[in-house]
């Protein structure tokens, strides 16, 4: 099983101001801001949940496993069979707008939990919205990007996830310093931006061109 | 499904069973030179600075030579990065390996601009949902692995991770 060469060596690859000027477009700029607010929930939420869910419900180190394989099985589930459907029928705009909406929803529910159960509920609801945002985003960023400049583009794009990495881990333990009931806020603020940004890109209709009349 | 995302589909499943069986060993690898929490914060940070920074890198590169090269390039890095961590005598040296696997691999992105290539745009969401079921499959796979290969020593599971990547 050899992997074959999916594009052929150019002789001439774009110019980093062809680059520059790419990510700037209104679309692709905007989705690249969508998926790195996106991002910075994902990771807040990822790197405190350990020590929310310890504070919080009681859990140890087996219980945060448990519950991240739960998150992976439903994640596989949704990617695996569903994801292709959906967007079939709904289109990867629509489905990154509800996967947004679901994550806004199970960030904010995770400040009222009070037991393990009610935590699983939101973390399956967490799974489901990072399945459906990951792939619907990833393909209209690969869609609005030019043919001979995606490899550039989605590098950026990938890039972002890792400044997320870097950032969002020192805002939301220093949030559940504070009060753990209030971690979900961090997640909450960055997944509300992505779902504002994602409106405006694929919901909010867009203002018609002023046509002038003698 | 085109055929030509199986083998990219394998690959993503391996180097994420290469990181994955890191995960749950890795801070007490680096307990064991001596390491305080802080400095364990900063090894995981290596590795995202250097892909931050060199990502794009490699993304263009894969844009001028395509991506078969930049993605092998990527596992000659894991390979290099995990070997050195199992060899490893000191703490540096595990800052100098996830360095390594931080800089020498195109990443996501250059995965992703391969799967945009050899799919229809009709077949993307699905084909990213794919790679994103492979993740998912790594980290199921990867800590339980880990687990039972750290019975034999530290060291084990970073030379399986590094003859995944090779």
């Amino acid at each position: 099983m050899l992997l074959p060469e999916s594009k052929g060596a150019v002789k001439t690859a774009p110019t980093l101001a062809e680059i520059r000027a790419s990510l700037r477009s209104p679309v692709l700029g905007r989705l690249i801001l969508t998926q790195f607010a996106f991002a910075l929930a994902f990771t807040s939420w990822v790197t405190a949940f350990a020590l929310f869910a310890e504070r919080v419900v009681g859990f140890g180190a087996p219980q945060t496993a448990n519950t991240f394989i739960l998150s992976s099985i439903v994640a596989i589930v949704v990617q695996l069979w569903f994801i292709g459907r959906l967007v079939d029928r709904f289109g990867e705009g629509r489905i990154a707008i509800a996967g947004l909406a679901c994550a806004v929803c199970a960030y904010a529910g995770v400040g009222f939990v009070t037991a393990p159960l009610m935590l699983f509920g939101f973390i399956v609801l967490w799974s489901l919205s990072s399945a459906l945002i990951r792939p619907a985003l990833g393909a209209l960023v690969s869609e609005a990007a030019p043919a001979d400049q995606r490899g550039t583009i989605l590098s950026v794009n990938d890039s972002f996830n890792y400044l997320a990495f870097l950032i969002s881990p020192f805002l939301s333990t220093t949030v559940l310093r504070i009060n753990p009931h209030l971690t979900g806020i961090v997640p909450t603020l960055f997944a509300a931006v992505a779902l504002l940004l994602g409106y405006r890109l694929f919901v909010a209709p867009r203002p018609q061109p002023v046509v002038e009349t003698a | 499904m085109p055929r030509a995302l199986l083998p990219l589909l394998a690959i993503t499943f391996v180097d994420v069973l290469g990181f994955t069986i890191l995960i749950p060993i890795l801070p007490f690898y680096a307990e064991h030179f001596g390491a305080s929490p802080t400095t364990i914060g900063a090894i995981y940070a290596t590795l995202a600075v250097c892909s931050l920074l060199s990502s794009p890198f490699w993304g263009r590169l894969s844009d001028r030579i395509g991506r078969k090269g930049v993605l092998i390039a990527a596992q000659v890095a894991g390979l290099l990065g995990f070997s050195l961590l199992a060899a490893g005598t000191a703490l540096w040296t595990i800052f100098v390996a996830r360095g390594i696997e931080g800089l020498g691999g195109g990443g996501l992105g250059v995965t992703q601009a391969y799967v945009t290539d050899v799919t229809r745009p009709s077949e993307r969401a699905r084909a990213f949902g794919l790679v994103g079921a492979t993740f998912g499959f790594g980290f199921l796979i990867g800590p339980a692995l880990a687990s039972v290969l750290v019975r034999y020593g530290y060291q084990v599971p970073f030379w399986v991770a590094a003859a995944l990547a090779g």
